[in-house]
């Protein structure tokens, strides 16, 4: 177990890093906030974790779950992916997760791309096994219909 | 093969933490917890027991089949004769549900287990039988066990279609009753297939990209339009033969048969195309000013289309008036409004609207389901609770 935030951080602060911007629809300030807000509310009770890792992206999932609402009401929020990763590729990938609902969009990437077992999904999402599934398999079904099938390569 | 989205998804792995992300972290304090006030929290838990009232007695009288939507505008133009509009009720667990569009009431259709959850209503052409795909959440892994059901409104029995390992998705009935056709996945892929009710007569449709979608039958229930990749594709599903492919270089979707059976319609890209089938014409494109198009229908009467067109970040429902090629929009909500259907009759449009724009954050797929006159004027709702699961909503024929 890291024993530091710093060194959690620097062991897994990427995959977190990755959870929260899917979470979030690649909103990068949403995602940052909730990171960071998460990692500071983990530091006092550090000691009393058993997985930290865990612990921090189920509150940020939390946190950007609240924010998003939150942020829907208040204000329209600015158009998912609107060219902040231009070197990344990611725009398309962005707006089709912004299609999903935020418990698919999790679901998903800590299933898919993140290779969390359902359990595991269930626990951060705060929901059983069986709901997990089919946030999953929803979640799946959208990508799949709003990406469609890979363009033809040129010859 | 990997699928497409699991590739795109792959890309997430290139994300990399914004650089002073540590230090955003390392300097930030945890937002000061608020107190609770007593006074508020009475009010509140007051207010949850007065919610949670109403929502028991509103199930209630829903169970009994006692629903009281709102009703105004349309309620006096709806004819009848039209039967239920078959729509998928959720969040939780999802069943089908059928809305009287002459009283508002609904019903249930389906009954799923606890952890089953239907989904893709399909009517029958004399609207006696209702196909529909039932989802079991999986022990052991996430592939979820698929399978294509009829309900049989008479004995209100369900028969599971044999398929085998293809899981289905998106039933349509063959006009003359006798098949189905749907969308099937296996390991190697997604096709069109048509079966019988039975699950005699299982066949695959040809497809040349391993990636076939969306079937729609022809009125005389002899071929079936699909997509496959980014062509269009016509089948006749007698000798499997391919009678016509229309290829496109952008992504195709939506095809639909005029109602005379002489044209398909279809959308690619950002445009409308119609073709006839029965000569070499090239048919007719529209390109409607607007930044994305979908859910295409033909009206009974074959005068119009309707569809679902995306402008400053809202969606609504419009309509193509094919002797004078006219554009024009049936609603102007300010949430979403899409996925239209026409009453059998072809004097209603039924849609769904999302209170939200999906411009104005998370699209969370519920709506609630409307009714409007075929011109576009006197909305009504027959649901408002916000459950309509998305997509999937098809009307019941009345037998004649």
């Amino acid at each position: 177990m890291p024993v530091s935030s710093e060194e959690l951080f620097r062991g897994e602060g990427a995959r977190l890093w990755r959870f929260v911007l899917g979470v979030a629809g690649g909103r990068r300030e949403l995602a940052e906030d909730a990171l960071a807000e998460a990692f500071a509310l983990a530091i006092q009770p550090w000691t009393e974790l058993r997985d930290p890792s865990a612990w921090i992206a189920r509150t940020a999932y939390r946190l950007l779950v609240r924010e998003l609402a939150t942020e829907r009401l208040r204000r329209p929020l600015p158009p998912s992916g609107d060219g902040q990763f231009p070197a990344e590729g990611l725009q398309s990938l962005m707006s089709a997760l912004m299609e999903l609902s935020p418990q698919q969009r999790a679901a998903v990437v800590l299933h898919y791309e993140q290779d969390l077992p359902v359990a595991e999904v269930a626990r951060v999402i705060g929901t059983t096994p069986a709901t997990a599934r089919v946030h999953l398999y929803r979640g799946r079904q959208r990508l799949r219909r709003i990406l469609g099938p890979a363009p033809a390569k040129e010859a | 093969m990997d699928e497409h989205w699991r590739v795109q998804l792959e890309k997430l792995k290139a994300a990399r933490p914004p650089r002073g992300l540590w230090e955003k972290i390392r300097t930030r304090e945890p937002a000061p917890v608020r107190p609770i006030d007593r006074r508020n929290y009475a009010v509140v838990v007051a207010s949850a027991i007065v919610a949670l009232t109403g929502v028991a007695v509103a199930g209630i009288a829903f169970l009994r089949g006692e629903g009281q939507p709102v009703r105004h505008g349309a309620s006096s133009e709806t004819d009848p004769e039209n039967g239920l509009i078959a729509y998928v009720s959720g969040p939780g667990a999802s069943r089908i549900v059928g809305a009287d569009p002459a009283t508002g009431r609904s019903q249930y259709l389906t009954t799923p287990g606890p952890r089953e959850f239907d989904s893709d209503p399909a009517w029958s052409a004399v609207g006696n039988r209702l196909a529909f795909v039932r989802t079991e959440p999986g022990l052991e892994n996430v592939n979820l066990s698929q399978s294509l059901c009829v309900l049989d409104l008479f004995d209100s029995l369900v028969n599971k279609v044999p398929l085998g390992d293809i899981s289905p998705l998106a039933p349509r009935w063959s006009p003359d009753g006798a098949w189905l056709a749907f969308e099937g996945t296996v390991s190697e892929g997604t096709g069109v297939y048509i079966v019988r009710p039975d699950g005699s007569g299982l066949t695959a449709l040809p497809s040349r990209s391993g990636h076939a979608l969306h079937p729609a039958w022809a009125p005389d229930s002899s071929r079936v339009i699909y997509v496959d990749g980014n062509e269009v594709i016509i089948s006749n599903t007698k000798n499997m033969a391919v009678e016509h492919r229309f290829p496109h270089d952008e992504i195709t979707f939506s095809p639909a048969w005029s109602p005379d059976g002489s044209q398909v319609a279809y959308l690619s890209g950002r445009q409308i195309h119609i073709r006839p089938i029965s000569d070499s014409s090239s048919g007719a494109v529209f390109d409607p000013d607007l930044s994305s198009v979908a859910q295409l229908r033909w009206s009974p009467d074959g005068d119009s289309l309707t569809f679902s067109g995306l402008a400053d970040g809202n969606w609504n429902i419009y309509s193509l008036d094919l002797s004078g090629g006219r554009i024009e929009s049936l609603t102007e909500g300010k949430g979403d409004e899409s996925f239209p259907i026409w009453a059998p009759d072809g004097s209603l449009v039924a849609y769904l609207e999302s209170p939200i724009p999906s411009s104005q954050g998370d699209n969370t797929g519920t709506f609630d389901l409307f009714l409007m006159t075929s011109s576009g004027g006197q909305s009504e709702a027959l649901t408002t609770t916000g459950t309509v699961l998305g997509s999937s909503l098809d009307w019941q024929p009345t037998e004649t």
